[in-house]
């Protein structure tokens, strides 16, 4: 007896839930596309470089301290606590420590899209097909950056938002500290809050808060509010954010805030899942909760107008398209098939109730960082988690520490994070990847010069320019090719330096 | 007894709004080269099929597909200049509108609003070319599709054979006509199958009839002068794979243009309303939805067809969720009740003369005003100043007096103006897409972007002239590398080598 009781405590250790299994693959696909994250955006260097920053001098800057062209400039830290984490693991587990933080946060996200999923619809395999669609849409935002801390965090949040609109959970005290983290690691903490805007203005349609029924709703926001001013720059943050998003050149200029491109084959399982929810919205006999509705299209919308809120889609509207998908099979009990369904994912249901589930996922993500540490590649390409030379200047930045030339340089605009990445403190850079704080006017003044617009070599004379770095086969390249004064001094299949002498 | 009955005024007005609306100058970047296709068809009298108006694809068969519409407009052109052009392209938005009019349900002052909103989403489709016939039989295929369901008189099915047959002569876009019906019988089937609690649904016999015009629709489309490569053109031009990047309304929508944003909220809306309606909504209707919406987020130019389906499903639900609200509202509030009969009794108060004074202005004033306009936006000095601000019209000019010649490289958009234009120069890309194929649209961005080598591209192709943009990033390039300026002014530049 004791024996048998010994295997089954064991079996339900050692059996996996559907939702772990998901969570390994998942885990197992980001750590894979490993290299591709940390290349595709230009920024990781500047967020390892600032986390270094503030964990050696124990200060986290207000002012610039990367540019030449905004030296000193008031500063919105909106990333400090992201950067000061992708340091710590740097320092830790290098660039393998920050893929592996990456994996964990994202594998984590789609995770709780499944369970919360499978907790409005108790329909394991629905679940799981959403999340893996869902996990298919996300992924071109697969990235090294502190986005992934937001994706997380509208997760959460939303799972127990809508605990409290279901009656699960009562006190509303873990949102304000779930938004004290939330606005140091990442400026889209104001998802949050939309996201308690949608609910509470639903519910109050939907009459599930009245004076006084569910006031802790209205609490939720308030405190939210203003834990959100608990940040090194106070209110200066939400300024920040709302100034970039007034900004109709910037925005239409940052590439993560374009609309999907629905040509392109990877924003294809995003065009399905709009289609699924218009689908699913018509077939459903029942009125949708305005609370949903408002989540539903208000993330529909948020998605086609920048495609960096696709994965905030995802964590948001899956859920609520899985709930919805119930009710239209439970109406459609009549078909057998359907019925044989219902009943196999009620055993499903059944047998992991009892199994307790973790151990796999705590080994495999143990023994992922145990291995990538050990040096061994775990990435599809096998080619380690290291900038590429075919995207970043890294031979040429070798060229540059034995050549160093004099004066100001001029970079290309995703490069910056890589520079400094490898040079500051010893060389600023023109322009980097925070376009929210180098804003229109120098913007405008580095598209003029990489376009040759009328007036460019006046910028160079403004900026005292003395040398170019830019990828190999650029118009301005071919431009200096002809230009008095200028001569290439390096050229690489990425990358092309040009030295500028009177 | 007023003249005009209520319901007919609130249709009347938007429908005249719409044609304000859709009276603009013409100066769509295709329309030239349709026209001169067309002339070229009627001087020889044989369709126009072999390319002449460029030196890149000289000689080589061209699937004119719009043959027929390039007749057509060439025709109203020769008759009315741009007036003429310009009233056509009113008239064919006026029709695609109403045939959705007349498939609406509701209050008439409610479809009408729809229709307008429908209409602003439509918009960025109207313009004088073959694709706003398209537009027009699409809507019409609608109607005929919208009245068998109801009234199950295969009649209407009938209906459908010539407009198939006409379309495949008009323009290449029969095929959204076989996509909606396709997508109808796969919307009825999932009426049975699953949904079978729809009152009216159709039969399985009448399913198969269904069916049996979709597949004679498709094979009426080869009595065309180009028999079964009429089948070939949907796939010839969606197969180049570079038409996004040359032509903006193959493009997937930037909702970040405002002009682009309407059809975004008409899909949120619809989406809105099927959800917030306690009822499943008709199989047949929510396939194609799906279908269109799926079209006019892989690009814009579908923007039209799918407003066209959205708007009778936009109207039928927001009917009925505010029946359900004024229902629930006049019970819980007894004001609402008598505010809505005391404006029901004000306007059965005004007495018939007042009411037919006031509609014969309203309905006076919006033709004055599409007059005006027609006379305003087609007059002389004010299409050359637009003109001006979209085609490189006095380098053109400057050109032809010079009497310089040799091969030119031109901007992909001013292609068609030039064909018109400078009849005797043959130019190096126009809208063409399926003539021109991947092999000269790359050269062609190669070359404009500066991409590495596009000076070998251009030596390839023994370029002497080139009529650039004058932001073209070449404007800057080309002087250091030999190229002499010969011309420039606000908006072009011209180098000779």
């Amino acid at each position: 007896m004791k024996i048998n009781n010994g295997i089954q405590k064991l079996s339900s250790i050692l059996i996996p839930r559907l939702g772990e299994i998901f969570f390994i693959a998942i885990f197992a696909a980001v750590i894979g596309l490993g290299p591709r994250m940390m290349n595709i955006d230009g920024d990781l260097g500047r967020h390892l470089t600032l986390g270094n920053y503030i964990i050696d001098n124990r200060d986290i800057p207000t002012g610039d301290i990367f540019s030449f062209t905004k030296t000193g400039d008031p500063l919105t830290p909106h990333e400090w606590l992201s950067d000061l984490f992708f340091a710590l693991i740097y320092r830790a587990a290098g660039l393998n420590g920050v893929v592996w933080l990456t994996a964990l946060i994202i594998a984590g996200s789609l995770w709780l899209v499944y369970k919360y999923s499978l907790n409005l619809s108790n329909m394991s395999l629905v679940a799981l097909l959403g999340g893996t669609l869902g996990a298919a849409a996300s992924s071109l935002h697969w990235l090294t950056r502190p986005h992934i801390f937001t994706i997380f965090l509208a997760a959460l949040w939303i799972g127990e938002l809508e605990k409290m609109r279901l009656g699960i959970r009562k006190s509303w005290l873990i949102f304000p500290l779930l938004m004290l983290v939330w606005v140091n690691l990442h400026g889209a903490f104001i998802a949050g809050l939309l996201i308690w805007a949608c609910y509470f203005v639903g519910m109050l349609l939907d009459q599930q808060i009245t004076l006084h029924k569910n006031q802790s709703f209205f609490w939720v926001g308030i405190s939210s509010i203003l834990v959100s001013l608990i940040n090194p720059d106070g209110i200066g943050i939400w300024k920040t954010g709302f100034d970039f998003l007034g900004n109709q050149y910037l925005v239409g200029h940052t590439a993560e805030y374009l609309p999907p491109d629905f040509q392109q084959p990877a924003f294809w399982p995003f065009l399905v899942l709009i289609l699924i929810s218009i689908f699913v919205l018509g077939l459903s006999k029942k009125r949708i909760a305005f609370s949903h509705l408002f989540i539903v299209g208000g993330w529909t919308i948020m998605a086609l107008f920048s495609a960096r809120n696709i994965p905030l889609y995802v964590v948001t509207v899956i859920p609520v398209l899985i709930s919805e998908t119930f009710g239209i099979l439970c109406g459609w009990k009549g078909s057998i098939l359907v019925e044989k369904f219902i009943d196999f994912q009620k055993n499903i249901a059944t047998t992991e109730g009892n199994l307790k589930g973790g151990f796999w996922s705590t080994v495999t993500v143990i023994l992922t960082l145990v291995l990538l540490v050990s040096g061994t590649s775990l990435d599809f390409e096998r080619r380690g988690n290291q900038f590429s030379e075919e995207v970043f200047p890294v031979q040429a930045s070798g060229w540059l520490e034995d050549n160093p030339p004099d004066g100001n340089g001029f970079n290309y605009f995703p490069w910056g994070g890589y520079l400094l990445y490898r040079f500051w403190p010893e060389r600023s850079v023109f322009i980097d990847g925070q376009t929210d704080f180098y804003g229109e006017e120098l913007t405008r003044e580095y598209e003029n010069v990489i376009t040759l617009t009328d007036g460019w070599q006046e910028v160079f004379q403004d900026y005292q320019i003395k040398w170019v770095i830019m990828p190999a086969g650029s118009v301005l390249g071919s431009a200096l090719d002809n230009s008095a004064g200028w001569e290439e001094g390096y050229c690489d299949r990425t990358t092309e330096i040009w030295l500028y002498s009177e | 007894m007023p003249w005009i009955k209520e319901e007919k005024l609130y249709p009347i007005i938007v429908l005249l709004l719409i044609l304000i609306m859709a009276i603009r100058t013409p100066l769509e970047t295709d329309m030239w080269w349709h026209l001169r296709a067309g002339e070229e068809t009627l001087l020889s009298k044989e369709v126009y099929s072999v390319d002449t108006f460029s030196f890149t694809r000289e000689g080589a068969d061209w699937i004119n597909h719009s043959w027929l519409s390039q007749v057509l407009m060439l025709l109203i052109f020769r008759v009315g200049s741009y007036y003429g052009l310009s009233i056509w392209v009113g008239v064919c938005a006026v029709l695609s509108m109403l045939f959705v009019y007349l498939q609406m349900k509701g209050h008439p002052l409610l479809r009408s609003a729809v229709l307008l909103f429908a209409a602003v989403v439509s918009s960025v489709v109207w313009s004088p070319r073959p694709q706003i016939h398209t537009l027009v039989l699409f809507s019409l295929l609608g109607y005929l599709i919208f009245k068998y369901r109801s009234t199950k008189d295969i009649k209407y099915l009938i209906g459908t054979l010539p407009i198939f047959v006409l379309w495949g002569n008009l323009h290449g876009g029969y095929v959204l006509g076989i996509i909606l019906m396709g997508s109808v019988i796969i919307g009825e089937i999932l009426n049975k199958v699953l949904l079978n609690d729809l009152a009216d649904n159709i039969s399985w016999r009448q399913i198969s009839i269904f069916a049996v015009f979709m597949v004679s629709g498709f094979l009426v489309v080869l009595i065309n002068p180009f028999g079964l490569d009429m089948w070939r053109i949907p796939f010839n031009t969606v197969g180049v794979e570079t038409l996004q990047n040359v032509i903006n309304e193959w493009a997937s929508p930037d909702f970040h243009q405002a002009f682009q944003q309407p059809m975004l909220w008409m899909l949120l809306g619809v989406f809105s309303l099927i959800g917030l309606s306690k009822n499943r909504i008709d199989g047949a209707e929510l396939v194609p939805l799906v279908a269109f919406s799926w079209a006019a987020m892989v690009a814009r130019r579908n923007f039209g067809p799918f407003a066209i389906i959205a708007a009778p499903i936009f109207s039928k639900y927001l009917a009925s969720l505010i029946d359900d609200w004024l229902s629930v509202a006049t019970m819980k509030f007894p004001r609402v009740n008598s505010f809505l009969e005391r404006s029901t009794q004000n306007n059965r108060d005004l007495k018939p003369g007042i009411k037919n004074f006031l509609n014969l202005t309203l309905i006076g004033l919006l033709l004055v005003g599409a007059g005006w306009k027609i006379a305003n936006v087609n007059e002389r000095e004010f299409v050359l100043q637009a003109e001006r601000g979209v085609f490189p019209v006095d380098a053109v000019e400057w050109l032809k007096s010079s009497g310089i010649t040799g091969n030119m490289f031109n901007d992909y958009n001013w292609g068609g103006y030039l064909i018109w234009h400078m009849r005797e120069t043959p130019i190096f890309v126009d809208g063409r897409t399926d003539l021109f194929g991947d092999e000269i649209l790359n050269d062609y961005l190669s070359i404009i972007s500066g991409e590495p080598g596009w000076e070998e591209v251009l030596e390839d192709y023994e370029i002497e002239i080139m009529l650039l943009n004058k932001k073209s990033e070449l404007v800057s390039l080309a002087p250091s590398l030999g190229w002499n300026l010969l011309f420039r002014d606000d908006s072009t530049v011209i180098f000779s080598k």
